[in-house]
């Protein structure tokens, strides 16, 4: 008897939820008669529009870097790359090496890109 | 929650919808607590879990009776006869285990929660939540083997 046949019992024969929406309405109502939690209470509409603005505004920041930072990666990618195309076709010797290793090249590249990808996260502070 | 919460009633969904509704009040007020460090679903699962150990505590202070033996083999006898009848297989399933190994197997094949989470909704070490799943699952195995040869 297998574990995925146990959990496959269980589910065709647990109990289905009904009157969810009967059972919210009644919360809802049970909670407007609470006080507001110290959690929540205290803060006033216009400290919490505060507090959204000033989030919003430190997200717009982040976005604005993260963009100059991609912008700026994938134009010193172009000018790598240009440079390495320009030195395959014009040096011969350097030719002969990729056209003979182009798969081990290929295969560095793309290693090395995939590094990048999980450094660079890793490394960001907010 | 609710669903959960129905099972270890034994089938009585409007005991298992007053416990879910205490819980979800409970957390309600007690937001400020939650610090994050484990998910909300299992955050809720606790306060429902101790809300209904709460229920067990005060039913049997009330009645005085021993709350293992009546409870562990037959569903609530308040609970909807229709949907008694529908899950009866799966009360009949649990039915032998003790409370502990109950709440683990449903946690975790029911409400797929890994076992850190029902570590932190039951507040029991590892080792032991691993020590009910293991006899939990025996015990099922040895149903679902007895049902499938009838």
């Amino acid at each position: 008897m297998k574990e995925k046949e146990i959990r496959q019992f269980i589910h065709d024969n647990m109990p289905q939820v009904r009157g969810s929406e009967a059972f919210m309405a009644e919360l809802v109502r049970q909670i407007e008669l609470l006080p507001t939690p110290a959690s929540l209470s205290g803060w006033t509409e216009e400290e919490k529009q505060a507090d959204i603005k000033a989030i919003m505004s430190l997200v717009r920041s982040i976005k604005r870097r993260n963009r100059l930072t991609a912008l700026a990666i994938g134009a010193g990618a172009v000018a790598v790359l240009v440079c390495i195309v320009s030195a395959v076709f014009m040096i011969t010797p350097v030719r002969d090496f990729v056209i003979s290793n182009y798969i081990y090249i290929a295969i560095a590249f793309t290693a090395a890109i995939l590094a990048c990808a999980f450094i660079i996260p890793r490394t960001s502070r907010l | 929650m609710r669903r959960f919460l129905c099972v270890l009633c034994g089938g009585d969904s409007f005991r298992a919808d007053d416990l879910a509704q205490e819980a979800m009040l409970k957390a309600y007020m007690s937001f400020g607590k939650f610090e994050g460090r484990a998910k909300f679903s299992t955050w809720l699962f606790r306060i429902a879990y101790n809300c209904f150990y709460d229920y067990k505590s005060r039913v049997g202070r009330a009645e005085g009776e021993e709350l293992t033996q009546v409870y562990e083999k037959t569903p609530d006898e308040k609970a909807d006869p229709a949907a008694r009848f529908e899950n009866q297989e799966l009360y009949m399933a649990i039915g032998g285990l003790s409370e502990t190994e109950r709440t683990v197997i449903l946690l975790f094949y029911m409400e797929d929660k890994s076992i850190k989470d029902i570590e932190a909704i039951t507040g029991m070490p590892s080792g032991t939540v691993r020590s009910h799943l293991s006899r939990g699952r025996q015990h099922l195995k040895a149903f679902l083997e007895k049902l499938s040869a009838h």
